[in-house]
This record gives C-alpha cells, sequence and structure tokens, in this order.
C-alpha cells in the first residue's frame, strides 16, 4: 500500500504548483474538457464558463461553480483541479472552504480514497460541526480498513445529530462485524425506527438477530418490510453535494428531472423540461410520449396527440404513445381504434395493468364482456391493489349474469377505496341482494 | 482530454506498484504464449457506431475436453453483427464460435466447423457438463438471442431444439444438480431487455453504452433436466420469477449446509440473489438475511464475475465479485450462519477502485496452499472528454493479480505478461491444460485477441489436482477437501464461477515444500461426505463417488 504521506505527496505538489503560479502573479489556466461530442447545450455552458473564470481568476466563487458544473457531468478529475485553486483562494476560516474540501473530497473518491479522507480531515478540522463531512468521512475511513477510526466519526455525527438514521446504521453494522450482536441490535433498532423503509437497515437488523441466535425474528424482521432491499437508505444529508449535482444539465439528468417533475405533479415544471429535451434528442420516441402524455395531463390533448404521432412512427411500438392514443380515442368514442392503440401498447409492454383495465373498459363500452372480463382480470393479477379494475369486472360479471362474483368484485374494490356507481349498484340489487345486507 | 487521463494513470500507476513485490516478479509469472500456440481469435463485437449495450459486456469461453482425449480444448465465444443488424447476412458469414484441440504438440488447432460447435449466435456465456450422461461433455450457449444446446460425443457435436430456453438476452449460466436426481440441471441468467433503437449518452452527454439501468431487465430461467438431456423450464413453479434483475454471474452450490443446492445470482447495479432451495425444491431470496446482497453501507453494486473460495482457510467458503470503477471489488467473508463484506480489511478495495472488473478466478499460483487471485478488466463507460475516435482503447483497463497470505488478506502483484497487458478484458478461464501441475490461464476481450497465459511461474512445492466425479460426470457444486495434517485446503467445484466462462472442472491444490498429505474428504452437492485415500504429491486423481444419492 502506497505510504498516505506518500499520496498525500501527490496532491500537495499539484496543489503547491498551483500556489506557486498564484503568488508570481499567473493567472492558473482553466482546465477545458473537450466538448466537441459533448451535447451542445452542456458544451456551451461549459465553454461560457471558462471564459467567465479567464475574466476572474481570482474569484474562488466562479472556480468552486466551474468546478461543480464540470463535477457534475462526470468530469471529475478536472473539478478537483478547480476545487483546488478555490480552495488556494479562499481565506482561512471561510466556511466556503468547507465546501470546496467536501466537493475535493467528493471528486477524489472515485481514485484515491485515502487521499479524499485526508482532505476531509482538514476540512472537520477547520469545521468540526457538519455532519455530512464527518458521516462521509466515516463511510472513507471504513473503505480504507479502519473501522475504528470510521466508528469514532460516525459517533461525532451521532452527536452533532442524534436523529442521523444513517449514523445509527453505520455504526450498528460496524458493531456487528465486531461481532457486537447485541451493541449492535440496539443500534440498528433505534435506526430502523427512524428510518422505516430502509431496505438496508432492515437487513442489518436481520442479520444482527441472526448473529444473535434468534434466526425466527431475523427473518420476522425481514419479512416485515416491504420496500426494494436497497430502497430507502438514509441518505447523507448533503446540500453541498446536492448544490453540484443539480448543476447537470445533460440529457440523461434532464430527463430525471422531467420524470420527478411530473411524478410529483409539478407539471407546468415537467413541460418546460420535456420540451428542452424534446430539442435535444428529438429522435428519443420516450421523450416525445412522455411530453405528449405532460400536455394531456395538463388537460390539452389536441397538442399531445402529435408528440404521441411522432413517438410512434419513431417507434412503432412505443407503449405510453400508444396507450395516450388509445385514451383520446376512447374519448373521442371511438372504440375500435382506442382497442387497436390499447392491443398495440400490450404488445410491448404485457404487464401493464393500466393498459389492461383501458382495453377492459373499452371492450366493456362494446358490449363484449367476456373479453373485457378477462383483460380486466389480468389487470387485477398484475395490480392486486387497484380498485378500478374491481369496479369495471363488476359491470362485465353483472351483465354475463353473475351476480354472485359481482358482488364480490363490487366489495374487493370498496376494499381498495374503489366505489361502483350507484346506479349500477341499484340496478345489481335489483337483481340479486347484496350478500351480506 | 487535456491532462487528467495521463494524471490518473500516474496515479493508478503509484498504487498498483506500491503493493507490488518485486519478489513475487520474478518468481510468478503467466507469460503470454498465444502467438506460438496456434489460437488465433478476434473478437467481434459487432458495429459499434451506435454503442449497443450487447457490444461492450462480451463473450466468454470454456477450457474442457471436448474430444474425449484427455487433454484440455478451448472454446471461444464469438458476437458479430447484432441479431437486429443481420438481416440479409448469410449465416454462413457470420463469424460463429470457435473451438481449438489441443494436439500432442501441445499446440491448439481450430476445428470448430468439423465438430459442430460453431454456434453463430451474438454470444455471451458458455456452460459446460454431460448432460444426457454418456459421458461426453455437452455445451450450452448463453446468446444474446436464441440459447443453443449441444450433445458432445465421440468428439463432435449436435445441435439439440434449445427453443425451451427462449430467444432472450442471456448472460451467465451454470450446469448444476439442483434437485438431487443425479442428472445436470441449468441455471441461465437473463440480462436486459435490449432496446436497439436506444441512443444513449454519458454525464457530459456523449454518445456512449447505455446503463443497464435505463432497460429493462430480462428474467432468470431455471431448467429441469428430464433424465435424457432435454430441459423444462420450470423457473415460475420453482419461485425463481418472483424477481427480475439484471444477472451476470451465477453460482451454484449449497450456502446453508442443509443438502440442497442453492444458487447465487451477481446483478448488474441491483442486489444481488441467493436463491435458498427450500425441502419441496422451490427457491426463496436469503441474500438479504445472509448478508450477500449489498455491500457493506447498505448499497447494491454492479457485480459481474463471481467466485467462490475459502481465502481465510478457515474451512468455509468465501464470496468474492468484480465491479464497476469507483465501486470496490467485494469480498464477503463466510462467519458461519453470515456473510460480512471485508473487502477494505482485507486489502482488496482500494487496488480495484480504478478499474471496471470482469472475468476472475482464484488459484493458488505460489503453490503455497492459499487461494490467489486473478481478474481482467474493462470499462464500459468512457471517461467525460475522452476521444470518440479512440475506438474501444479508451474502454481498455490493466488486468490485476493478488497473493493470498492465507488469513484473508491480498495484496496486488505483478505475475508477468498476465498484469502487463492492458484490454477491455471480460472472460477468464483456468485450467492446467500443459499438465505440469499449475493453472494456465485465458483472457478473453471485446473487440481484442483471446490470449493465452502460460503459467510458468517457480515453485518449491507440489500440487494435487482432483477431479470429483459422480454418476460419470463431473460434480459442480461439489466440495474437495485437502487434508495436510491439521491444515485443511478446501476447493469449490465451480466451472461456472466467474464471467460467462467454465474452466477447467478440476480441484487445484498447491502444496507447500513439507506439508504431508494425510486425507482427502469430498462433499458431494447433496451433503453425504466421503474420504478417499489419500492422493501422493505431484498427482492428478479421479475420485469417484461411491456413496447413494440421498433420496429427497
Amino acid at each position: 500500500m502506497i505510504p498516505t504521506a506518500r499520496r498525500y505527496g501527490l496532491l500537495g505538489g499539484l496543489v503547491l504548483a498551483f500556489a506557486a503560479a498564484t503568488v508570481f502573479g499567473q493567472a492558473p489556466e482553466p482546465p477545458v474538457a473537450d466538448g466537441r461530442n459533448m451535447e451542445p447545450q452542456v458544451s456551451l455552458l461549459l465553454d461560457r464558463l471558462v471564459e467567465e473564470l479567464r475574466t476572474r481568476p481570482e474569484d474562488p466563487a466562479r472556480w468552486l461553480e466551474y468546478g461543480e458544473t464540470l463535477h457534475a457531468h462526470g468530469l471529475v478529475s478536472d473539478a478537483a483541479e478547480c476545487y483546488r485553486a478555490a480552495l488556494e483562494l479562499l481565506p482561512a476560516g471561510d466556511v466556503t472552504r468547507l465546501t470546496a474540501r467536501y466537493l475535493l473530497a467528493h471528486a477524489l473518491r472515485g481514485a484515491d480514497r485515502a487521499v479524499a479522507a485526508e482532505v476531509l480531515e482538514a476540512a472537520v478540522a477547520e469545521h468540526p460541526g457538519y455532519p455530512p463531512s464527518l458521516l462521509f468521512l466515516g463511510e472513507l475511513r471504513e473503505e480504507l480498513g479502519d473501522r475504528t477510526a470510521a466508528e469514532v466519526r460516525y459517533r461525532q455525527a451521532l452527536e452533532l445529530d442524534p436523529g442521523s438514521a444513517l449514523a445509527l446504521f453505520r455504526l450498528g453494522s460496524i458493531e456487528l462485524a465486531m461481532g457486537e450482536a447485541r451493541e449492535a441490535l440496539a443500534l440498528l433498532e433505534r435506526a430502523l425506527a427512524l428510518a422505516p423503509d430502509a431496505g438496508a437497515v432492515r437487513a442489518a437488523l436481520a442479520r444482527a438477530w441472526n448473529a444473535a441466535g434468534d434466526r425466527d425474528r431475523g427473518r420476522a424482521v425481514l419479512d416485515a418490510g416491504e420496500a426494494r432491499p436497497d430502497a430507502g437508505l438514509p441518505p447523507i444529508e448533503d446540500p453541498v453535494h446536492f448544490r453540484m449535482t443539480e448543476r447537470d444539465i445533460s440529457s440523461p439528468r434532464l430527463l430525471e428531472r422531467a420524470r420527478a417533475a411530473r411524478g410529483a405533479g409539478r407539471l407546468e415544471d415537467a413541460e418546460i423540461l420535456y420540451r428542452d429535451l424534446a430539442r435535444i434528442r428529438p429522435r428519443d420516441a420516450d421523450v416525445l410520449a412522455e411530453l405528449g402524455a405532460v400536455l394531456d395531463q395538463r388537460g390539452r390533448p389536441g397538442e399531445a396527440e402529435p408528440w404521441y404521432r411522432d413517438a410512434v412512427a419513431l417507434d412503432p411500438g412505443q407503449a405510453l404513445a400508444r396507450f395516450g392514443l388509445g385514451v383520446l380515442r376512447a374519448r373521442e368514442g371511438n372504440l375500435p381504434a382506442a382497442e387497436y392503440e390499447f392491443r398495440e401498447s400490450l404488445e410491448s409492454r404485457p404487464d401493464e395493468p393500466q393498459t389492461h383495465t383501458a382495453l377492459g373498459d373499452v371492450l366493456l363500452r362494446q358490449h363484449r364482456f367476456g373479453p373485457a372480463l378477462a383483460a380486466l382480470e389480468r389487470a387485477a393479477r398484475l395490480d392486486p391493489e387497484d380498485g378500478p379494475s374491481r369496479v369495471l369486472a363488476a359491470v362485465a360479471l353483472a351483465e354475463l349474469g353473475r351476480f354472485e362474483e359481482a358482488w364480490r368484485a363490487v366489495h374487493e374494490a370498496r376494499e381498495r377505496g374503489a366505489e361502483a356507481p350507484e346506479g349500477f349498484l341499484t340496478a345489481l340489487r335489483e337483481k340479486h341482494p347484496e350478500p351480506g345486507r | 482530454m487535456r491532462s487528467p487521463g495521463a494524471r490518473r494513470l500516474l496515479l493508478s500507476a503509484v498504487l498498483g506498484l506500491a503493493g507490488w513485490s518485486p519478489a513475487a516478479q520474478e518468481r510468478l509469472r503467466l507469460e503470454d504464449v498465444t502467438a506460438g500456440s496456434g489460437v488465433r481469435f478476434l473478437h467481434d463485437p459487432g458495429d459499434l457506431s451506435r454503442f449497443p449495450l450487447p457490444a461492450i459486456m462480451g463473450s466468454g469461453a470454456a477450457l474442457f475436453d471436448a474430444d474425449g482425449d484427455g487433454d484440455l480444448d478451448l472454446y471461444l465465444i464469438q458476437a458479430g453483427s447484432l441479431p437486429e443488424d443481420r438481416d440479409g447476412i448469410p449465416a454462413a458469414e457470420l463469424p460463429g464460435n470457435r473451438l481449438f484441440l489441443q494436439q500432442p504438440d501441445g499446440r491448439f488447432r481450430d476445428d470448430a466447423g468439423a465438430r459442430g460447435l460453431s454456434d453463430r449466435g451474438y454470444g455471451a456465456g458458455v456452460a459446460v457438463g454431460d448432460v444426457n450422461g454418456d459421458g461426453g461433455a455437452d455445451v450450452f450457449v448463453a446468446n444474446y438471442g436464441q440459447d443453443a444446446l449441444y450433445f458432445g460425443g465421440g468428439g463432435s457435436f449436435v445441435r439439440m431444439d434449445a427453443s425451451v430456453f427462449g430467444e432472450r438476452w442471456s448472460s451467465a449460466a451454470a450446469f448444476c444438480d439442483y434437485d438431487g436426481d443425479t442428472d445436470l440441471d441449468l441455471y441461465v441468467g437473463g440480462y436486459l431487455v435490449n432496446d436497439p433503437d436506444r441512443d444513449c449518452v454519458s454525464a457530459s452527454g456523449e454518445p456512449d453504452f447505455c446503463s443497464p439501468q435505463s432497460l429493462p431487465y430480462e428474467r432468470d430461467g431455471l431448467f429441469r433436466n428430464r433424465g435424457d438431456g432435454t430441459f423444462e423450464d420450470v423457473s415460475g413453479e420453482a419461485g425463481i420469477l418472483a424477481e427480475r434483475r439484471p444477472a451476470l454471474g451465477v453460482l451454484c452450490h449449497d450456502f446453508t449446509g442443509d443438502g440442497r443446492p442453492d444458487i447465487y445470482v451477481a446483478n448488474d447495479g441491483e442486489p444481488n440473489l441467493l436463491w435458498e432451495q427450500a425441502e419441496d425444491g422451490t427457491f426463496s431470496d436469503a441474500a438479504l438475511f445472509l448478508g450477500v446482497a449489498l455491500n457493506a453501507q447498505g448499497r447494491s453494486e454492479a457485480s459481474m464475475g463471481v467466485l467462490l473460495g475459502d481465502v481465510d482457510g478457515d474451512a468455509d467458503l468465501d464470496l468474492f465479485m468484480t465491479h464497476l470503477r469507483a465501486q470496490t471489488n467485494t469480498l464477503y467473508r463466510n462467519q458461519g450462519g453470515g456473510y460480512l463484506d471485508d473487502t477494505a480489511a482485507l486489502g482488496l478495495a482500494l487496488p480495484s477502485l480504478p478499474w471496471t472488473g470482469f472475468g476472475t478466478r482464484f488459484l493458488d499460483l505460489e503453490m503455497d496452499g492459499d487461494l490467489d487471485l486473478l481478474l481482467v478488466n474493462g470499462a464500459v463507460a468512457r471517461e467525460g472528454g475522452t476521444p470518440a475516435a479512440g475506438g474501444l482503447d479508451v474502454y481498455a483497463e490493466p488486468a490485476q493479480a493478488f497473493l493470498g497470505d492465507g488469513s484473508g488478506r491480498f495484496e496486488e502483484a505483478a505475475v508477468g505478461d498476465f498484469t502487463g497487458a492492458r484490454s477491455v478484458g471480460r472472460g477468464l478461464v483456468t485450467g492446467d491444460w500443459d499438465r505440469d501441475g499449475d493453472l494456465d490461464v485465458v483472457v478473453t476481450a471485446v473487440g481484442g485477441p483471446a490470449r493465452l497465459f502460460e503459467n510458468r511461474s517457480s515453485r518449491e512445492g507440489g500440487f494435487v489436482v482432483v477431479e470429483p466425479r459422480e454418476f460419470s460426470r463431473a460434480s459442480p457444486g461439489a466440495v474437495v477437501i485437502l487434508e495436510l495434517g491439521g491444515r485443511s485446503l478446501v476447493r469449490a467445484l465451480n466451472p461456472e464461477a466467474g464471467y460467462l466462462t467454465s474452466s477447467e472442472p478440476v480441484a487445484h491444490f498447491g502444496v507447500p515444500p513439507g506439508a504431508e498429505i494425510t486425507g482427502l474428504r469430498i462433499r458431494w452437492p447433496d451433503g453425504a461426505e466421503e474420504r478417499f485415500e489419500p492422493p501422493e504429491p505431484n498427482t492428478r486423481v479421479a475420485a469417484s463417488r461411491q456413496a447413494p444419492p440421498r433420496v429427497r
């Protein structure tokens, strides 16, 4: 293993070279990425930031901004160079030095954990009251094989933030690794109480019970969780890193943001982002279809349709566009056309319950009750918690004269929060009394 | 990019050299003998202009006795044009897999056409085993597209109906007798449902290979042997369709010690699975419970190659797997009843950070009884700002060797040409093709030649090679224990361990100088254990099962 001092010497050499350049009045030259193959909006942004930096090379904020932008776009080594430059320009005690060091450690993490840890040690020494630094440092120490040093940092983080599920989780995992199952149990129980959806915490707690000799209890802890195994892991509450990632304007990142906005119901934001994306990636059928869906959700189906059509022209199997077109046709009352689009959508995505429900609906409205019921039952199998498919199934069953089953479907729908229309229930009661009433 | 590439290289070189022991460099040598071997094989990933994801995943290889003459032959998997680009290309013009038969002079001769093994699918993984019980090795080829099954016997191969395996993107595959009925069943990992029309870009918006998380995941398959080498898909009833994750590595082994083989699946960027087999032959995932789903920090990693081996000499088997750049390769240490990610403490974390690991094997390079480790690396994504014109070169990375000290700790070492080479490394297979008692190595690479590394290390100790056989075939999943007085050397027979490959199906032991061989035991996949006469040093022995199969 390379000695830490030697590793740091390598970093120190780069920093010293930079310092010498500034002392002797030479403005350091910002690193310039080869942007020829980048998306235009990314390379233009980087060019602009370089130009701004060349006019104000003494401004640490510009170095940080450029570093964060490079970092966010995966240009990590160049980002590290910028953070070092900012650090050199910032006066001792300035809290922005914590930001620069924190980001520098992030940038170095992939290539050299030891140097990253040294940078963070310096950050913690100068600004000891920032829990994310301590948690990050603890992680790095663990990855460097020093559980004892990691434990110290996690405990410091926990003192500053007693509600840190992450600190409790990491401490519990360390105790478990050291064979201290009882200690681990206490810490992990606290972590799980704070982050009940954290699959990783749940798994660690299960292993702690197993290690403590209670295998059944361990299994029970795991079985009680429904989230994905690695979902809900408490993240480092990390505003600095978050700010950095926000600078990413590459199309994958924009798409991520657009989807998040759509998922959160922020449809106006989503529309802006999707329109940007459609300019950057005009041949991406997914993007076009999702823009169509957002417009439809915003009550502008006429604007949605051309986007759906463009998506289908690029990719005839684009399931969301086919689904959207189906919904438009169904609204117009063109049921055969709607059925065609839903079936096309299911060709690509056969396990989409919503599409089976929509197909069941249009079949029902065409009085094809048997096929409708089959589609609705498929939807219910794929999404057992879905209520509307059970309501529609009740209608299909009633039309087929299977009244008892229809009532069962009505009750199943109710259990799932969906109520059949009163008119239908009245008609069904006339055919067959409601069981249990 | 202006300077960082060179800086990274320097840093990596310093990191690597710090662990290298000059003494080991002189003593341990894996020499590139490709040029004189008769093996000429260039992997063809197809048209790379749109960065199709299957192209960067690479293809595997197998070392086994294909013609029944007692020596090892080499089967190399080829890709070629992607299935979606094949319209109008006559099948005969597709490159096809190649079989190189070893000749009496030790050189290899290309004999694929004559032997019937020239599968022309877009190849990924390979598994070898006698599935029809005729004594000859049979071959399963996992393809992006229709998989293929070949029955071998009498030195030639016949393509069988493989429709049961379906047409999808299969990756790793492994044979084992999971249901204890004495024939070999098959687990096939499914990777992704590819979308050839999807163009992807890197973090800086440059065209690059897609991330696996941008595509739907393919299902895995468990196929039960009907007893005659034909298979039925039992995935649904066995319960393995409960999860659908992008599999790249498969291991069959009784992880829970109940006499029923379990299946470990290494997934790319998703929690790994350990399918624990219940008494009724169904499976449920126990990876989280046993601590082998996520790393120490509770994160899933991009797992590729996977291995089992007793790295710390405590007579149980530990799990190792290779991962993406900036993630560590991970070693899960068996603690009895569960596993602990102990990678950092064992010296395997930091040296792996700059590289993306794929093919890997444990072997005893030093012949001191302790397991050492080889792995090949090769990126799957470009660093931002690297020139597109560089082709595959920008994905090339060095291979690595690590020497184990028997306590579980490893130190990086240079071992001749093997660690000096850079390639987009994918498959790594081991086998003693020159029958000199140590293991030789074959490496495959995306868009590069297959390369043969002969083990020419000087050694002081001896060796023992054991071929565990049951029901007239090799026994994947068996555990072989060689006793040296108070010390037990444990080797798991998992030919398909690693990435997309099948190694020689033997348990290989280095025997330290002066050590006395006092016993040989084999724990068969159904839990039955048998003791055999201690083998003489420097011998190769076949150990056949005497005990009847356990009735379930």
